[in-house]
């Protein structure tokens, strides 16, 4: 697999938990940009090529969490002095591909996952489109598999009910 | 965790999240090419104390000032807050440097500099109280040494990141 091959297949769900930080599309695109490079970095000090193994997975998500987090306090140094930018902070770009006849739904899993606490959040979203086992998980959130397997059971229990309430009040 | 997938589960699995945009794709894979390059070169601290002698570096620092002049007349007609990246290297301005090659002692024959990617910083406000925009210039330096004779040669490419201020007119 070469690397474009790569990023097509593994793009899309680093981008989703880059934008579980980040309050735009083209802030989660300069996160994802950051963290793969710093990531690229330290494995290139280490003479390793080609494209990332499995295994660096969770390195690769923790290298974009923390460079959106280091591009959320350089913002909200800039925000402070620039009030002005506050539509910036609106993002009508969202998440998931959606088309006309399942937009609706698409967009109330979006909300419901956007209530999630956020380490319940990032453990749904590693997951299922980051397809990392609950180990790995772990690893990259530096707690025990249990947890992050509890974590995952929690959410999926509140998305549940949230999406129910939201059925039965439509 | 092998219990079998819920609905809810299988709902969230058949939802796709957005793709990466195509500029993306492309700044990135830019910014890893310079990252590997940089690698390649033998890093930073060995290379920083020869650097600082080159003598055609005075040049390499016009062609940047150049390409910064650019750089505002983009952010000026623009005034977006996209990340804009040029689509391959804008300019590279290779200048011949007097080159004093004896026997197997290397040389450097060219320097230049290359400007890779353009991001506008946003709006921000200068010591003295004017508005000012930020713009943050990612750039390549490069140096090219060889022996008498070209028998040998190698390249020396460092990345750097540099913030200029455009003042803003008060309208």
């Amino acid at each position: 697999m070469n690397w474009t091959e790569w990023f097509r297949e593994h793009g899309p769900g680093l981008l989703l938990y880059a934008r579980q930080w980040t309050p735009s599309r083209a802030e989660a695109e300069e996160a994802l940009q950051d963290g793969f490079i710093r990531y690229w970095r330290s494995r290139a000090t280490q003479g390793r090529e080609g494209v990332p193994a499995d295994r660096d997975l969770p390195l690769l998500f923790v290298a974009i969490k923390h460079a959106a987090f280091d591009r959320a306090r350089r913002r909200r140094r800039r925000h402070e002095r620039e009030a002005a930018a506050a539509e910036e902070l609106y993002d009508r770009d969202g998440w998931f591909e959606a088309t006309p006849a399942d937009v609706e739904r698409v967009r109330r899993i979006e909300h419901a996952l956007e209530a999630l606490p956020a380490d319940q959040r990032e453990v749904v979203v590693m997951k299922i489109w980051g397809g990392l086992t609950f180990r790995q998980i772990g690893a990259a959130l530096r707690t025990s598999q249990n947890t992050a397997a509890s974590r995952y059971r929690y959410a999926l229990a509140a998305l549940r009910r949230e999406l129910q309430r939201e059925d039965r009040a439509r | 965790m092998k219990d079998d997938p819920t609905p809810l589960e299988m709902e969230l699995v058949q939802l796709h999240p957005r793709r990466p945009s195509a500029d993306c794709e492309q700044r990135l894979r830019q910014g890893l090419n310079a990252a590997s390059r940089a690698t390649t070169a033998g890093g930073d601290a060995g290379s920083r104390s020869r650097f600082g002698v080159l003598r055609g570096w005075c040049a390499a620092a016009l062609g940047a000032a150049a390409l910064v002049l650019l750089a505002v007349l983009l952010v000026e007609r623009g005034r977006n807050k996209a990340v804009r990246t040029a689509a391959g290297p804008t300019r590279v301005v290779f200048r011949p440097a007097a080159a004093e090659t004896e026997g197997d002692r290397a040389a450097v024959v060219a320097t230049g500099t290359v400007l890779y990617g353009i991001a506008d910083g946003g709006t921000t406000v200068a010591g003295t109280g004017v508005p000012v925009r930020q713009v943050r210039l990612f750039l390549l330096e490069q140096a090219r040494w060889e022996t008498a004779g070209a028998r040998a040669s190698f390249e020396i490419v460092r990345p750097r990141e540099e913030v200029v201020y455009v003042p803003l007119p008060l309208l």
